[in-house]
Formats: structure tokens, sequence, C-alpha cells
């Protein structure tokens, strides 16, 4: 298990950290989420001793992370890096054998791994001449080749097209299933709430709300409302919060303890009521609360 | 997974990607050409001496045609002549570059702006030897006397030092030696630096760095790298000895000579490189883009340019006190101190030294380049000042 516990770090007077802490379990899969500049990457970076935190630290499996700790784990940076001019298989071996893999385990794992990720006909060609999808999935097969047990990936779905997205949910849902912790940050809020079964969501350099989604949605106070009256998308005119979604939708976020019959009848002498829900709130719901936007 | 096995690798990475590359062994293949090309086109100048071009005018004095060559295969040298008409037409040929001088009527030597005093001299000795020649038939005398009248006293030279007949080609081939090694440790040096504003600019030492120390990544390239110039040194000591036994200045092969020199130029390449290798990181870890490498690549340069001009003084007087400090200040011993040893001016303590100054000076820049390497890697914004980059490893 990693734990972040009370991480604080300054750059002159930009604050970056300012306590964030969550865990990640073996064999579950974490959704990091917050605005630009929360800190996602910062965190990160303190997991993979890049950055030194002010205070705080950050343990795998209950002791201070050390350098064979951190060989064992697959690390895919927000600035992607490769060399250019080396062939993916080359690159990804090299790789692998970095991470303490003998010649033999390297270039077997890189092999699996392309075709998994369905490069493996590139396999030796430059990174430089791969369309910015194929360099993304090579890099990820540098994250993946010495089989992690923890899985640290910096936005890994930016830049991938619906095929590739799918491919990278499916095999990171794969390797918890074989056990291993996974965390990656993603802006895309619906796809986290599909991939993730653990969030953690920071602002300001704090994780403001963390835990199991599906109980972090049913411990909300807010419940979310989804009428559909005559064909439109029906607001009842008292209370709630009128929202719109990621795909452009309005709903409407009510107290958990809303007089739901009140609502339905009132929709009800508003027309037809085609459609109704009272539902915990999704992932987006949580965080705009969570991050008071 | 060990330490020294990850920065192997490291080495091995930028060894094999570079040694790969076209440009690294086309380039390799013309220099050793070059080299190898420099030996027939030496022997060629040096064994072949033109012969002096005398243009003769007007009256001429008898057999004087065959007293200007005998004259000169004395100074082992020839003649070619040339008659003219008139001496418009010898003065013409005389501006224009044709002849070097023209003897007039047998009595006067005419030169186009600067005389030469060689020419001078076999011109006026053939024109006297001709007269007396002449004086002692109008005398009478028989061929034996004449014969002995004309054969001078022979002066017996002597110096009290024995010159060295090596003396001359080991100044040619140090010079060489140094110049080779200046030139290798400037361009792997800047390799080093490309090498990792390469890797900070392709943003790829994030993952390094999540898998190895800054420190690695520095040696690992400094070795890797090395090993590169070390081929190269090769194929162009391989080369140069080819080049050396091919040339024959006054008899003397350079063959042996250059054996010992390349030697020399291995050792202090060994260690200029290492110096130079770790400054150049350091410096290349300082800035995110190549463009903006030419600024800080300056510094080295700086250091480096007046061991360049110390070591061709070196090479006339390998004692003089600037050469002396020259091959004792760290960054300047590699191109001074091969200078001073193969001439000879060097006691081995003072190798020993020198050596040992140069060893202490890249330690210190390894301790140096690493913290300033490790602080300035994962910054990307512009250039980063070596003294927040110093300060923010320490923090």
């Amino acid at each position: 298990m990693l734990s972040v516990r009370e991480l604080y770090k300054r750059y002159g007077d930009v604050v970056a950290l300012d306590g964030a802490a969550f865990v990640v379990s073996p064999g579950r899969i974490l959704g990091f989420l917050g605005p630009n500049g929360a800190g996602k990457t910062t965190t990160m970076r303190v997991v993979f001793g890049l950055v030194d935190p002010d205070a705080g630290d950050v343990t795998w499996a209950g002791h201070a992370i050390t350098d064979a700790d951190r060989l064992r784990f697959g690390y895919m940076p927000e600035e992607r890096g490769l060399y250019p001019k080396m062939a993916v298989r080359e690159q990804v071996v090299h790789f692998g054998r970095l991470s303490g893999m003998c010649a033999q385990d390297a270039v077997a794992a890189t092999d699996r791994w392309l075709a998994v990720l369905g490069i493996d006909d590139r396999a030796e060609s430059k990174v430089e001449d791969l369309s910015h999808g194929n360099q993304q999935r090579v890099q990820l097969a540098a994250a993946l080749v010495h089989d992690p047990v923890l899985l640290v990936l910096d936005e890994p779905f930016a830049g991938l097209d619906p095929l590739g997205v799918d491919t990278l949910s499916t095999t990171l849902q794969d390797l918890a299933d074989k056990g291993t912790a996974i965390v990656f940050s993603s802006h895309q809020l619906d796809l986290v709430e599909d991939v993730s079964q653990d969030v953690a969501i920071i602002d300001r350099g704090r994780v403001v709300l963390s835990g199991v989604l599906d109980d972090l949605k049913a411990a909300s106070t807010t419940r979310r409302l989804d009428v559909v009256v005559n064909g439109d998308r029906w607001v009842p005119d008292s209370g709630g919060r009128v929202v719109t979604d990621d795909r452009g939708r309005r709903h409407t976020l009510v107290e958990s303890d809303a007089p739901v019959g009140d609502i339905l009848a009132a929709a009800g002498s508003a027309g037809h009521v085609d459609s109704f829900s009272f539902e915990p709130p999704s992932l987006s719901d949580l965080f705009r609360e969570a991050v008071g936007i | 997974m060990n330490r020294l096995t990850q920065t192997m690798l490291l080495a091995k990475r930028e060894f094999v990607t570079r040694a790969k590359s076209k440009v690294f062994l086309v380039s390799l293949g013309v220099i050793a050409l070059v080299i190898i090309a420099i030996g027939p086109v030496v022997s060629l100048f040096a064994n072949d001496p033109e012969p002096i071009r005398i243009g003769i005018v007007g009256t001429e004095p008898a057999g004087i045609e065959e007293g200007l060559a005998a004259r000169a295969a004395l100074s082992e040298q020839e003649v070619e002549i040339t008659r003219f008409d008139s001496l418009a037409a010898a003065e013409a040929d005389l501006e224009e570059g044709a002849v070097e001088a023209l003897l007039v009527d047998g009595t006067s030597i005419v030169f186009n702006e600067e005389e030469s005093l060689v020419v001078v001299q076999v011109i006026t000795d053939s024109v006297n030897s001709r007269a007396r020649i002449a004086l002692m038939e109008n005398l009478g005398l028989t061929p034996a006397e004449m014969q002995q009248l004309n054969e001078p006293e022979q002066v017996v030279v002597r110096t009290l030092v024995v010159a060295d007949p090596e003396a001359r080609p080991r100044r040619v081939a140090a010079f060489a030696g140094v110049l080779v090694l200046f030139v290798t440790i400037i361009t792997f040096g800047q390799f080093v630096a490309m090498g990792t504003v390469e890797e900070k600019q392709n943003r790829v030492v994030e993952i390094l760095l999540s898998r190895v120390k800054a420190s690695q990544i520095l040696v690992g390239k400094v070795i890797g790298i090395g090993a590169l110039g070390l081929v190269q040194l090769l194929v162009m000591a391989a080369a140069a000895l080819v080049a050396f036994n091919i040339i024959d200045i006054e008899g003397i092969s350079l063959g042996s000579i250059g054996a010992e020199i390349v030697a020399g130029v291995f050792f202090w390449f060994l260690l200029g490189y290492t110096l130079y290798a770790f400054l150049y990181a350091a410096l290349g870890a300082t800035v995110s883009r190549q463009e903006d490498l030419q600024g800080v690549m300056v510094l080295p340069a700086i250091f480096f340019l007046p061991a360049f001009f110390i070591a061709q003084l070196a090479v006339a007087n390998p004692d003089l006190p600037i050469v002396r400090f020259g091959s004792f200040f760290p960054p300047w011993t590699p191109m001074i101190m091969p200078i001073r040893t193969a001439l000879g001016s060097a006691q081995p303590w003072e190798v020993a030294l020198s050596i040992a100054l140069v060893v202490a000076g890249v330690v210190l820049l390894v301790w140096v380049g690493s913290r300033v390497f490790t602080g300035a890697l994962l910054r990307t914004g512009g250039t980063v000042k070596l003294r927040d980059a110093w300060r923010s490893t320490g923090a």
C-alpha cells in the first residue's frame, strides 16, 4: 500500500502541497483529480523522489520508500519523454533493464507489452516516426515493462483516441486484478468514474475528498435530480442547484433529504414526466462540490 | 540491481546510439583518410626542394652553367637555367616569378624585390670560380695543379652539444598530438553537454530519474561518450602511425616517436576529457534547449583556449615559466604536460604531481558537476542560474 502522508511543499511564495494525503491499495485503481496547479504532478514526483517535500512523507508497505522499492514502481510522467532517435523495442528494453531486469526478461516483457498495446508492428521504428498516440503507448510500455507493483500515471489518457482509451482502461483493470496498485491523474471525470474504484480530489495542495468512490457518493448529502418533462429537462422551482455537466446536460443537485414525492408531484403537474431519477451524485458533482466551483 | 550495472547500461546506450549514427561513422572515415593523406603530402614537400631558377642574359662567362650546377650540388640543390636574348624579356620573367634571379653580363645579379643570400652565394661562387679557372688556364697550369688550387680547405664544423636528430620530428609530432587532444576533448565534451540538454529537452530525464540517480546519468554519459572519443582517437592514432611511417624528414622516420606520442595522447585524453566532460555536463544541465547551449559552452573554451597558445610556446621552448606553470594548472595540464614530456623537459616528479592535481580537479568537478546537474535537471524553463541549481540540491 502506498501512503501519501501530509505532504507540504512550497516554491518561494507558491504553495504546491499543503498537507496532501491519501492511500493507494494493491489491486485497486485510484483516480487522482484536481484542477490545474492543484499539486497532482508534485505529489507524484515526491513518490519518485524527484521532489523533496518540505514536510511529510510517502511510505510503501509501511516503510519509507527505498531506491529498491522505486525500481518496482512504474511511472509515466506528465511531461512525456522518450529518446526520439531510438527504436521502440530497443528503448523499452533499455528501461526494463534500468529497472533491474536481465536482458532476456526485458526483451520478453517488451515484446509482450508491445503486443498488448498494439504497437508490436512498430517495434523497430524510431520513436520520432510514430504518431502521437503511438508514442504515448511506447511511454506506457516503458512504465509497465518491469511489471511494477505500483503504477503512477500522470494524465495517461490525454492524447489517446477512443480505441487507445479502451485499451488502456482494460490494461489497467487487468493489472489491478493481478494485484497492482494504480494511481492515475486525469481531467476526464467520466473516464475516472468508469475506470477507478477509489478517488482522491486535490485542490490547492490539499486533498479535499478521498476514499472509495461508491462510499463517497453514498455518503454525500446531495442527490442528483434528473427529470425530463414533455421531452425537456425540468428543474423544480424551489431549492437545489442547477448544474451543467461535461456533456452539456443540465441537472439539479438537491439535499439528500429533499421531498422526492413533492418534487415528482410538481413535475407531474408541469406536464408529462418522461423520466425521473433521484440518484447519488456523479463524480463530477462530487468534484465540483469538493473544489467549490 | 546495483548502481554500477545501471550506470554501465546508461553508458552503453550513449555509446551504442552514437556509434551507430551515420554522421559519426562518416566523419570518422574522413578524419582517418585526411590523416593518412598527410603522410605522402608532407614527404612530397619535405624531400623535393624546388630547383633554383636562374636567368642568364648578356655576356655569359664560359662554363657558367656547369659551374652553377656544381656549386648548387654542394648544398644539395639543383639549378634551372633560362637564357634570355634581351634584358627587358629577362626582367619581365623575373617580375612574373618565372626566374628567381638574373645573372647579367656575368657581372651583376638582379632580383625582383628581395634578394636571396643563398642564390647570391651560389651565383657569385660560380662566377668567381669560372674567373679563377680562366686565369689559371692563362697561366698554363696543369689540370692537376688547377684542381689542387680549386679545392678549398676543408673546415671542420662541430657543435658543443650533439643535436638530437629526432628533436624536430618530436616537436612536430608532439604538437600534432596536442592538437588532436585539444580537438577531441572539446568535441566530445560538447557531446556531453548536448546529450545532457537533449535528455532535458526530450523530457526523458524524468523517467530516467524515477529509476536512477542524476549522478549515475552524469557518470554514464561521460563514460559512454568518452568511450566513443577513445574509439575515434584509436582510429586517428592508427591512421597517424601509418602516415608517420610514410613521412621521412631528413631520413628520420616518425614511426617510433609517433607510438610514444600516441600513448601520451591517450593517457592525457582520459584525464583531460574527464575533467572537461563533467564541466560540460554541469553546464549542459543548466539550459533546457539546444539553442541556449552556445551561450554556456563559451566557459570551457575560455578555460581551454589559453592552453592552446601556451602549447605553441611549449613546442618552441618547454622550459618557459608560463609553460611550466601551465603544465601544473589542471585545466591546462592535459595540453601542456604532454609536450614537456615529449620534449624531455619534465622530471618524473613533475609529471606525477601534475597528474595528481588533475585527478584532484576531476574529483572536485564530479562533485560540483553532479550537484549542479541534479539541481538543474528537473527545471525545464529557460536557463537555470548556476547558483540556483546549486542551492536546489542542498535544500
